[in-house]
């Protein structure tokens, strides 16, 4: 891919979290009907194991973790693990440490997490 | 991009010279993987970021087959750990779009009004947030 490009699609996609930080930051997806409600809860009326992020997220942004951590704890504990992971991609990581990826995005964490998903789907929904 | 070798090409190329002169190369399949291909990026982390955000049960497919693209890697079955490697950027798109697509048509629904009436009443029934 052509330098220009990417540093654009970079671009783009930092202003486009950073609008979506916007309004997670302003507004309430608790008290605003605005976002919307996962499809999976609507069909099924299970949660599935991204439910509660919206509002995980607008918690963490106004720093109530303990809140964040009650309506979606899985979200919370993955965020470090996803923001490494875009490290370790896109800014240079995987040559400069090339046993964390292994370790961490290798296959038994793949497994770990997959099991650790299913479980937490299963348990919020008991 | 139009300066770049063709590298399939090229080993045509070099067989018909050889072939002329020489007798013909042997069977390749045993060297070929003598210096393993880079392993396929596996989209984990972009699958549980889709799982989680997208809340589409299709991230936990695209997890799924990150699995298999590891596992498949370190087992030396290359070619396969390519294709899962592609399924799963597939499973993760499809739930990035997916996503997508509700939330645009979400958004379409609740300005003009026309939400349907069974989820206005999830909404009302469920103030207290049944919002993902």
């Amino acid at each position: 891919m052509r330098k220009e490009l990417k540093i654009g699609i970079g671009a783009g996609v930092t202003v486009l979290v950073a609008a979506a930080l916007y309004i997670f930051y302003t507004f309430d997806p608790e008290a605003q009907p605005l976002f919307p409600k996962c499809p999976f809860l609507l069909a099924t009326g299970y949660e599935c194991p991204g439910c509660g992020s919206q509002r995980a997220v607008h918690s963490l942004l106004h720093f109530n973790i303990g809140t964040a951590l009650k309506y979606n704890a899985f979200m919370v504990l993955a965020i470090p693990y996803i923001f490494l992971g875009i490290y370790l991609q896109y800014f240079g990581g995987k040559k400069r440490f090339p046993s964390v990826e292994k370790i961490l995005f290798g296959r038994w964490a793949a497994l770990a997490l997959l099991a650790f998903i299913l479980i937490f789907w299963i348990a919020r929904n008991v | 991009m139009e300066y770049r070798n063709d590298p399939e090409g090229q080993d045509s190329r070099y067989e018909e010279n050889y072939s002329s002169t020489t007798p013909p190369l042997p069977p390749q399949e045993q060297q070929e993987y003598d210096i393993p291909p880079l392993k396929p990026g596996n989209w984990l982390w972009q699958s549980i970021l889709a799982t989680l955000f997208c809340c589409m049960p299709f991230g936990v497919a695209g997890i799924i087959y990150a699995v298999k693209v590891d596992s498949l890697y370190f087992n030396g079955k290359y070619e396969e750990s390519e294709r899962m490697a592609r399924k799963a950027k597939m499973w993760t798109l499809i739930s990035v779009g997916a996503a997508l697509l509700y939330w645009i048509l979400w958004i379409i629904m609740f300005a003009t009004g026309n939400l349907p009436e069974y989820m206005e009443n999830i909404i009302e029934n469920n103030a207290s947030g049944y919002n993902f």
